[in-house]
């Protein structure tokens, strides 16, 4: 329970709807009628149109090194011309920086989310839906996966990545997905191992439909509630792991610049006073993880309104 | 609960066993490795490499090397015989059974790639720093969290809720080094309160854990400790920021769902104190989930605190890691991963058995 579900106005119990709601669209409204997912999804919003837009507005390229009148080591700060300021040595500017690295953190985070939900539900429902051997082998793999710490392996996975070749967003995609996938398989092997008990399905085999169109047609969209629940929460983890393992020095090269390898190079500067190169990516840092968060809470609430937790 | 507990540890052992062969596979796909050391070195023959990957055991197939590793085989044997020992017993029970003494199971951890030095050496040399930044980080954070939650969930609702609730929400998604940059400019630049970063004042003091520095502690034991403290503050204020945020949200929201419970109304209205009610009744039940989670820090302890010790030049297990990844250094590495799956393990299995214990409706 968040603090927002105090203070939400309970739905008036005499102003119920008169037509029958399906549970997606009775979910829906439970969702817009509060205040976090409705916010989570304008800051969200906003965020996506800047990093869309962002380049579009800004005169400079991203590459562009200007040729400096004085040698200034340190950046300077925000100005008309240069409005998140520049940063120090090469003299970047922090607006383009940080639209651009919008760009890829936002890319890594939906696309890692994206991979690894899918691979975990798929594995999720295999193990859940066929159960057996297949189900106790396939939960010994998550535990192992789960034993290891990883923030530890995420990193070694993607410097034996970054020397195998790799450079870029995929290398932090790839570590992602190849370790973000237990939680869903998880999550997902339950409710299915719930739902195969119920009388829809039996009733679903009874009339000899396929185990393969069981699972996609009948089992897979009731137990995909936890994870539209689990994605927001997976977006911002990537998010911010990509933050974690940039700022290492294990992430993306900064010629695909990333918020989080903006703040790996900037960490020395800022002690000296140049705020604006760590305040304005970390800000965005912050204001994402956020908005999924709230939009994850959100979720969680509308689509599970007694306080049932998976 | 004995045949339970069995269970469990059994189940351990197989997902230690099994995280050994993941440890072992992904080290093996990755590149570099001690052949490389003398790969350009144009007067290396090719018998001299043959040499050297043998007597590194290199030149056998993958399952050997991967069994020798773990010290289920002798090195000194070959094909099946290896299995078992030179007192006839098989080779991976205990040295003083068996009879062998190489590999993981008999605690040989190998040495670094890198630098030729043990790795339980510089593994046991990383885990002290890290063992006091954490287990302090862990003491402050779980009391804070504690001590918010309740009273927060107690006064679900209020004002003081409202603010503190929104205030831990917003830091339970604050990036680690976000936060460690801020603190760190904030005290050891504007405020100029604490050292920026390290261990010690290297000015006056030698490298912590050193001989030297055990020397220089028994001299002068308070300023040694008045030194480690100060550095001390600005990391463990960021972990607990960071980490309490979460745990007291939790808290709090079981508090509240505990409130509501029939038993702590039976017990309003039997008439006792707003005061026994909460701790005799409402609290027993709210506190179980999270002291089950106490099993859950055992991993913190060793490798936690990565990215707060990399902030703040933390001579701990984070910088040994993070040392070791830049050199592909892969039996430091291997140590580490395989020492932090064993810590999620036993976490895992003492969080369990702990609710087992404290919660009376779970029946083994």
């Amino acid at each position: 329970m968040s603090s927002n579900a105090t203070k939400t106005k309970p739905a008036p119990s005499g102003l119920a709807p008169k037509v029958s709601e399906s549970p997606w669209a009775q979910a829906r409204r439970r969702f817009f009628a509060g205040r976090q997912g409705p916010w989570g999804l304008r800051i969200l919003g906003f965020i996506v149109l800047f990093v869309i837009v962002g380049p579009f507005l800004a005169p400079y390229d991203r590459f562009s090194v200007p040729a400096p009148s004085e040698f200034v080591f340190l950046g300077r700060p925000p100005s008309f011309e240069h409005i998140f300021g520049e940063t120090a040595q090469l003299q970047l500017d922090v607006f383009m920086l940080t639209v651009n690295g919008g760009r890829g953190s936002l890319l890594i985070g939906f696309v890692s989310a994206i991979g690894g939900i899918t691979i975990g539900t798929f594995i999720g429902i295999i193990s859940g839906y066929f159960g057996g051997k297949l189900d106790g082998f396939l939960m010994r793999i998550v535990d192992v996966f789960l034993a290891i710490p990883s923030l530890f392996v995420i990193i070694v996975g993607a410097r034996i990545i970054s020397e195998l070749g790799g450079t870029g967003l995929m290398t932090v995609i790839i570590v992602f997905v190849a370790f973000g996938w237990m939680g869903t398989a998880r999550l997902v092997r339950g409710q299915v191992l719930a739902l195969r008990e119920m009388e829809f399905i039996e009733a679903a085999r009874a009339l000899g439909v396929s185990p393969v169109r069981i699972a996609l047609r009948h089992v897979l969209p009731n137990a995909v509630g936890p994870v539209v629940v689990s994605f927001p929460f997976a977006v911002g983890g990537a998010i911010i792991g990509e933050a974690f393992i940039s700022y290492l020095g294990f992430g993306v090269s900064p010629l695909s610049p990333t918020w989080g390898n903006m703040l790996s190079n900037s960490q020395q500067f800022f002690l000296q006073g140049n705020w604006w190169w760590v305040g304005f990516p970390g800000l965005f840092i912050v204001l994402t993880a956020l908005s999924v968060n709230m939009i994850g809470d959100a979720l969680r609430e509308s689509l599970e309104p007694e306080g049932r937790r998976a | 609960m004995i045949k339970y507990a069995l269970k469990r540890i059994a189940l351990g052992v197989t997902i230690m066993l099994g995280s050994t062969v993941l440890i072992y596979a992904l080290l093996l796909a990755a590149p570099g490795g001690p052949e490389q050391k003398y790969a350009l070195n144009p007067k290396y023959t090719a018998a001299q490499k043959e040499g050297y990957l043998k007597s590194l055991g290199l030149d056998q197939p993958v399952p050997v090397q991967y069994c020798r590793w773990l010290g289920a085989c002798r090195r000194d044997a070959e094909g099946l015989d290896a299995l078992v020992g030179p007192t006839g017993f098989p080779s991976f029970l205990p040295s003083s059974i068996s009879g062998v003494y190489t590999g993981l199971i008999h605690g040989e951890l190998g040495y670094s790639y890198f630098n030729g030095e043990s790795v339980a050496d510089l593994i046991a040399t990383a885990a002290l720093p890290t063992l006091i930044l954490a287990g302090l980080s862990i003491v402050i954070w779980l009391t804070l969290a504690v001590i918010v939650g309740v009273y927060t969930g107690v006064k679900s609702g209020g004002r003081l809720d409202n603010s503190v609730t929104t205030v831990t929400y917003v830091l339970s998604t604050f990036p680690t080094f976000l936060l460690g940059f801020m603190l760190m400019f904030l005290f050891a630049i504007v405020l100029d309160l604490t050292p920026v970063d390290g261990m010690v004042n290297g000015r006056e003091s030698p490298a912590f854990g050193s001989d030297l520095y055990w020397q220089y502690f028994s001299s002068s034991p308070i300023t040694a400790l008045l030194d480690l403290a100060a550095h001390l503050v600005l990391p463990v204020m960021t972990l607990v920021i960071v980490s309490f945020s979460g745990d007291s949200r939790y808290v709090r929201a079981s508090v509240i769902d505990s409130l509501s419970m029939e038993h702590v109304r039976t017990a309003r209205a039997k008439g006792l104190t707003r005061a026994r009610v909460l701790v005799r009744h409402a609290l027993r039940t709210a506190l179980v989930p999270f002291a089950t989670n106490i099993g859950l820090a055992l991993p913190f302890l060793f490798g936690g605190a990565l990215i707060t010790e990399s902030i703040f030049s933390w001579p701990g297990i984070g910088r040994l890691t993070l040392q070791a990844t830049n050199n592909l250094d892969y039996p430091v590495l291997m140590s580490i991963l395989l020492i932090g799956s064993v810590m999620v393990v036993i976490g895992n299995l003492v969080a369990d058995l702990l609710y087992a214990i404290l919660d009376p409706r779970v029946r083994l």
